[in-house]
């Protein structure tokens, strides 16, 4: 018996230690938060909507893909909803609320609904939106105006 | 299909020449074995006659009775799991009869289970070219499992990505759609008819004689779906004495490891009672089995509700045996696919995710199963040369889910048989000549797509399979043994015809197994392997949980080609050594792709050009202190690629290594089971190193039993580490459970 112990105990205790080894660990949020005000008419054509974030500002249609990071569709039922966009650190030009036309293929269905602007408007001018490591940049609120839906052009006549 | 037809009239021709150990005179060997320290039987011993395929097992009582034993001088070599093999030298007279006794010595770390998944006859793992584990029933009842899977997860080169078994990587992670390993209950087939998913939770877990595990493709044999292996589970047959268990699990879980991740205040529990019932009368015996288990799940909306009750039956002698199985099994669970992430749930950490809760939008999210089968078999021995085996079953699956959004669901009808001969042609020669064929209904509800690309409301696919398959074993010296075999498997997709089949696959094997001398068995096998797609690989087209699942009607069987090369030595009296080199070769491997894009995450099952798994497993045995330490320590290396694109293969470790122990004090069993599998180099879908940072599974459980009489009491803390960890992103794998078990037999 003193022998099993003395050999089976020290094994014990390592594989003890080994199984409390690199596991996953709580993981602080980061990346955008906040809420958007719907306004207007929500239309019959909807698929969904949702935040997105750009480093830069899009140039085409096409770029309104490469976002950042994109919300989950938002709850629609109500005036508001509220929104996370997970992302690396670093500064946003672009953080609008984009909105997508059912059955019609990406990017010709998406319109643009406002963005995160300085005076509070739906698209007033934009606000750069920065991101530091481990922190959640909250009270990043939006207006989405469902009443002037925008193409990424008209969108970016406005913020040239 | 012309390939096939002309090797198995090759083994035909090979059955017609003239045998000269056939010409010689016969006797009978007859004897019983016994356990050499406590005189007791020693059942399933296995006899053979060394150089020739004449080979035998010990019964309940430790008997056996070889007969057509050719007369002379003959080596008689003995093996049990657990004992030394020994070898002996009788003296055949012709026409006469030998009796023998055989005393084995105990040998805790030696090999040599008796098996029937390799070439679907009883053999011994030391004689089969392939790598097979053996769990035995202790070893299940001492993990206090929920179901098989509990206890197979212990196995040395396997593992569990989520709820879908990994067999020496071959298998990566799709959701259950598609399973690259064969269960069987009694040798019969028993994955779902829809998905190909193992169904294990369709017999209740008391009375399993053993399972069996056959690393490597077993397509030679069984077709489709054993392209990464076979599990076998063999139950336990009819007492012959009335005899009641009842065996009682209740336990709970502890809280998460991190304050940040407890999600409720309740103590989260489960209980589960399974009862059995046992008798023969007559030639007739009968197991009546029942179970229920209550669980609240570790994590948020994983509550599960299980009730199973089986009825197993033989009737008849060895001569002729009618075998009858029966079970239905109901699950209600809650169904989450993806824990919490920010924003889903409410979280006043503001944490970038939260493991044991779930979005908020999946909290009633329900999954109801309902799983039933039937299988018959009949096995008889014409003579001490031929036997036969028929058997039929059927499966029903009836599985929905409720989410947001709606409804899904499916039920799928298999209904199967099978027509084997086994023929001692001469005692260097065995064959075995057989048919199989199985027709599948899968009617789904909102899961299967429309050729529009739309989902359909209701639709019905049909799929069919037929195969002949032979296999012969040769026994020409004493010190190698020789397995060919080959299997035409042709597959009907909505009708069809057998002209231009959806499936045609030959998949031939050969085996030899070298014993230099009786403590050293050499294996090596090479063999093809194939699986059709299933049918939810072929046509699901759903929405769940933000994945949308994207039909692919063009899919092409995957095929493999697949070999190991392996030796077993018996060290000293108390170690043992198993290695073995491995590969897989792949064509049109079917894996799950995934885009992320604005609408959400979309999959597809594609077929891959080419991929490789290649790897090497070594097992090493231990019984120290007088048998007072017994154990294992396994370690599986695998090195895995997708060709085309050079990547790794997705859901795949690079490690893997299981180990346990147990030490033995009079009543008291003290034991350690520790895991650890090395973080995948790639999964499909979220690859955020921040948020979805992949790890290793390093798991350590204790267990303790203690036994009085013929009861006993259990007691195990699983994960005893409380090591967080995921096998498929976005689910939590089990945290710290602490369980007591009470095994009671009347």
């Amino acid at each position: 018996m003193t022998n099993t112990t003395s050999w089976a105990l020290p094994a014990l205790c390592l594989a003890l230690l080994a199984a409390c080894a690199d596991g996953l660990e709580p993981v602080p949020f980061q990346g955008v938060s906040g809420s958007v005000a719907f306004s207007g008419a929500l239309p019959d054509s909807t698929e969904w909507v949702r935040v997105g974030a750009y480093r830069d500002l899009p140039e085409t249609d096409l770029d309104l893909l490469g976002f950042a990071g994109i919300s989950e569709p938002l709850a629609l039922a109500r005036d508001s909803a509220g929104y996370v966009v997970g992302l690396e650190s670093g500064v946003f030009e672009w953080i609008p609320v984009v909105w997508k036309q059912e059955g019609v293929a990406l990017p010709n269905g998406l319109r643009v609904l406002g963005w995160y602007t300085d005076g509070g408007g739906a698209i007033d001018p934009a606000e750069l939106v920065l991101v530091t490591a481990d922190e959640e940049n909250g009270g990043i609120n939006l207006i989405a105006d469902f009443e002037n839906a925008l193409t990424i052009e008209e969108a970016l006549e406005i913020l040239r | 299909m012309r390939r096939a037809s002309a090797l198995l009239i090759g083994i035909l021709g090979v059955t017609v020449l003239p045998s000269p150990s056939d010409a010689q005179e016969a006797g009978v060997v007859a004897g019983r074995v016994i356990d050499a320290r406590t005189q007791e039987p020693v059942a399933t011993a296995a006899v053979r006659v060394v150089g020739t395929v004449l080979v035998t097992f010990a019964d309940d009582l430790g008997a056996f009775e070889l007969r057509s034993v050719p007369a002379g001088t003959r080596s008689l070599l003995v093996e049990r799991f657990g004992y030394a093999p020994r070898e002996l030298e009788v003296v055949v007279s012709a026409g006469g009869r030998t009796e023998i006794e055989v005393e084995l010595e105990p040998r805790p770390v030696a090999v040599g289970e008796v098996v029937t998944t390799v070439t679907k006859r009883r053999l011994s793992t030391l004689e089969t070219p392939v790598s097979v584990s053996v769990l035995e029933e202790q070893q299940i009842r001492e993990r206090i499992a929920d179901t098989a899977a509990d206890a197979v997860a212990y196995t040395p080169s396997v593992q569990f990505v989520g709820d879908q078994l990994n067999i020496r990587g071959s298998s990566g992670y799709s959701r259950g759609a598609g399973s690259r390993v064969l269960m069987l209950v009694d040798g019969v087939p028993a994955n779902a008819g829809d998905s190909g998913s193992i169904n294990w939770d369709v017999l209740p877990l008391t009375e399993i004689r053993q399972i069996e595990i056959l690393k490597g493709a077993g397509s030679a044999l069984y077709g489709t779906s054993a392209l990464g292996g076979v599990i076998n589970v063999i139950t336990e047959p009819p007492p012959a004495d009335p005899i009641f268990k009842l065996r009682l699990r209740a336990g709970f879980y502890d809280d998460p490891p991190f304050s940040e991740w407890i999600w409720s205040s309740q103590t989260r529990g489960y209980g589960a009672v399974d009862l059995s019932y046992g008798r023969r009368l007559g030639s007739v015996g009968f197991w009546a089995r029942g179970g229920r288990t209550l669980d609240d799940g570790y994590v948020e909306n994983t509550d599960l509700e299980r009730t199973n009750v089986a009825l197993q039956a033989t009737v008849g002698e060895d001569a002729g045996r009618l075998g009858i199985f029966g079970s239905w099994a109901r699950e209600e669970y809650g169904a989450p696919i993806l824990w919490c992430m920010r924003g889903d749930c409410e979280d006043p950490n503001l944490l970038a995710f939260q493991p044991a809760r779930v979005p908020v939008s999946a909290r009633d999210d329900r999954t109801r199963s309902d799983k039933a089968r039937l299988h018959l078999t009949y096995t008889r021995s014409w003579s001490d040369r031929v036997d036969t085996f028929v058997r039929g079953h059927y499966q029903r699956n009836d599985w929905d889910t409720s989410f947001g959004d709606g409804n899904i669901g499916a039920v799928s009808d298999v209904f199967g048989g099978e027509l084997r001969f086994d023929w001692r042609v001469a005692n260097w020669f065995q064959l075995s000549l057989g048919g199989e064929g199985s027709h599948t209904r899968v009617e789904a509800e909102n899961f299967f797509g429309t050729p529009e690309g739309g989902v359909d409301s209701l639709s019905v696919h049909d799929i069919s399979n037929l195969a002949l398959y032979a296999q012969g074993e040769f026994g020409f010296t004493r010190w190698l043994m020789l397995t060919a075999g080959v299997r035409q498997d042709v597959g009907l997709l909505d009708g069809g015809s057998l002209t231009d089949p959806w499936v045609d696959q030959t998949s031939p094997r050969v085996g030899l197994v070298i014993s230099p001398v009786s403590i050293t068995r050499i294996r090596a096998s090479v063999g093809r392997g194939f699986r059709a797609p299933t049918a939810d690989e072929l046509f699901t087209a759903t929405q769940v949980g933000g994945f949308f699942v994207v039909p692919n009607e063009n899919l092409r069987p995957e095929q493999s080609l697949a070999g190991e090369v392996g030796v077993q030595q018996l060290v000293t009296p108390w170690l043992s050594l198993d290695l073995a080199g491995f590969f897989y070769e792949f064509e049109d491997l079917i894996e799950a792709d995934t885009v992320l894009s604005p609408r959400g995450i979309e999959v597809q099952f594609q077929n891959l050009d080419s991929a490789s798994v290649r790897g090497v497993e070594g097992i090493v045995r231990l019984s120290l202190f007088r048998d007072r330490l017994q154990g294992f320590v396994a370690y599986t290396y695998l090195d895995h690629e997708d060709k085309t694109t050079g990547q790794p293969l997705a859901y795949r470790p690079n490690h893997l290594v299981t180990t346990s122990g147990t030490v033995y004090l009079g009543s008291l069993e003290l034991g350690a089971d520790y895991r650890y599998a090395s973080a995948f180099d790639r999964v499909k879908v979220f690859t955020d190193p921040r948020t979805d940072r992949l790890v290793p599974l390093n798991v350590l459980d204790l267990r303790l039993a203690y036994r009085f009489g013929r009861q006993v009491l259990r007691f195990i803390a699983d994960n005893v580490g409380n090591h967080s960890y995921t096998t498929i992103e976005r689910n939590l794998e089990p945290i710290r459970r602490y369980s007591l078990a009470l095994e009671l037999v009347f």
